[in-house]
């Protein structure tokens, strides 16, 4: 038993690497799941009706052809598998904190359908090893992006896996940030007058530090975006620059006084804009930093934007209903 | 790894396989009752309900990839086992990318096969599924994941049904874009 085991095993292994090969994924909801993409084992399904549930070729036009294997060829080292002339693919794998749910698992016990066994393999029961994401390059094909976590028990993982470096991490962390957007307030609430001073602010729940965090057993880095500054555009062709949110105009101030930091004084009146406004953009500028496992960085600046329509009148039109 | 070693597991398995499917499938086309009476019977029940459990499965992976929340317990709703581990595999993929998923499938399911009809406990979907909505976006700037359209894949699933007489899909193929129309 433990001897047929192992054999799903390492066949599943191999049926995972020759998969790695298939066609880049189509950004569709079903990019990841679908036959061929290594990410999806069950494609036997189909198998009795014309053959198309084997790995296929790309189907996109003008997609490049993906590496496929060869039986009868040699692998040239480690896990680059020979797909034809001069069609190596190198897949690249780091280990990582995917675990499966609960009900998702199958035990090697549960195998009692022949079928179905050979799936099992992709889910140990216990085993040692762990989950990891990988990404394949050959010609003219290079995966930008890691493809669904396979198990690799501990003695058949390819000699490439690594856990991830600092900076891949960090890089995972930066990619799971999650910035608000900013929501415009200002001051006068509606109309705003020409001359007057209008405030201009952000709602303090998009003014906070976000973090996220990338972790594999042992390694963990940490991703602060930080809000520093808001580039307004106003829509009269000025650009107001705040090195904060703004201060919010409250009740008890003095309305012909300007912000203490942050606002801008119209010159004329939105009549002549589309829609009779002006359209004001606030984009907010994050500066991204990351540390954890004994390294630290900063990563490009990240941007956030919200939009408003001021509606802006000239002070002696009010209330006369004209222009 | 020998590739050869494994191309020859994969033909393998693939011969295996084809076989046991075309096992199961054999019975349906005489076997599956064609109802014309108004009293329901076992089957009927059985195919909607597995119908049910497979729309329903890629609704709950539509809601959960709004935000490639691989671990969203909803996911098990009407998924298990093989199913269940693709589509939260999948999920992980697009959170560790930095991608999540807009939009909805459209799905045109019909019931293939009915095992065993006196009383089913398995019941086999095809489907045309269209993507053309349902893309991948960067969660951070919200631009579209790929340059990739949707389009419409065909689609087989396995629906069985559990000890507490819940229907689930166990296992499911998806195949390319272009692989069916209507």
């Amino acid at each position: 038993m433990l001897r047929v085991t192992r054999t799903a095993a390492s066949t599943a292994i191999a049926c995972g690497l020759v998969l790695a090969l298939a066609p880049a994924a189509v950004a569709d909801g079903w990019g990841n799941v679908h036959c061929g993409q290594g990410g999806n084992p069950s494609c036997e399904l189909g198998a009795g009706r014309g053959g198309a549930s084997k790995p296929q070729p790309p189907s996109a036009p003008g997609k490049p052809g993906a590496p496929r294997p060869a039986p009868g060829q040699q692998p040239p080292s480690g896990d680059s598998i020979i797909g034809g002339k001069d069609t190596a693919a190198h897949c690249s794998y780091v280990r990582s904190n995917y675990q499966p749910p609960a009900n998702g698992v199958q035990t090697v016990a549960r195998r009692t359908r022949p079928r179905m066994g050979v799936l099992a393999a992709f889910v140990p029961a216990q085993a040692g090893g762990a989950w990891y994401v990988y990404r394949c390059s050959g010609p003219g094909v290079h995966d930008g992006l890691y493809r669904a976590p396979v198990w690799l028990p501990d003695g058949q993982v390819p000699a490439e896996a690594t856990l991830p470096s600092p900076q891949e991490l960090a890089e995972q962390a930066r990619a799971q940030l999650r910035l608000p957007s900013p929501r415009i307030q200002a001051n006068p609430v509606g109309e705003k007058l020409v001359s007057l001073p209008t405030w201009l602010w952000l709602d303090r729940s998009s003014w906070d530090a976000q973090r996220a965090t990338a972790a594999v057993p042992g390694v963990s880095v940490t991703a602060v975006a930080t809000p520093t500054s808001v580039s307004w555009s106003m829509g009269d062709g000025e650009n107001v620059s705040c090195s904060g949110p703004g201060t919010p105009f409250s009740a008890g101030r003095n309305p012909a006084a300007a912000s203490p930091d942050c606002g801008h004084t119209y010159h004329r009146s939105s009549a002549s804009a589309p829609a009779h406004q002006f359209a004001v953009r606030a984009t907010v500028h994050w500066t991204v930093a990351w540390s954890g496992a004994g390294a630290s960085g900063t990563f490009p600046d990240m941007t956030t934007s919200g939009s408003a329509a001021f509606r802006v009148a000239e002070v002696q039109a009010l209330g006369t209903g004209n222009r | 790894m020998n590739v050869r070693h494994a191309a020859i597991a994969c033909s393998a398995v693939l011969l295996i396989t084809s076989c046991s499917t075309n096992e199961a499938n054999r019975p349906t086309a005489s076997a599956a009752p064609t109802t014309t009476s108004a009293v329901q019977q076992p089957g009927d029940v059985a195919k909607q309900q597995a119908t049910a459990a497979y729309l329903g499965m890629w609704k709950d992976m539509a809601d959960a990839a709004t935000t490639s929340d691989w671990q969203s317990p909803k996911l098990a709703q009407n998924a298990t086992s093989d199913a269940l581990q693709t589509i939260s595999r999948s999920l992980y993929a697009d959170h560790y990318n930095g991608l999540i998923t807009k939009g909805r499938p459209l799905n045109h399911p019909r019931v293939e096969a009915v095992e065993p009809p006196a009383d089913p406990t398995s019941v086999t979907i095809a489907d045309c599924g269209d993507s053309t909505s349902w893309l991948k976006y960067r969660a951070d700037n919200g631009q579209p994941a790929d340059d990739g359209p949707g389009g419409r894949r065909q689609i087989e699933a396995l629906v069985k049904k559990a000890v507490d007489g819940s229907w689930k899909v166990t296992t499911f193929a998806v195949h390319e874009v272009g692989s069916c129309s209507g």
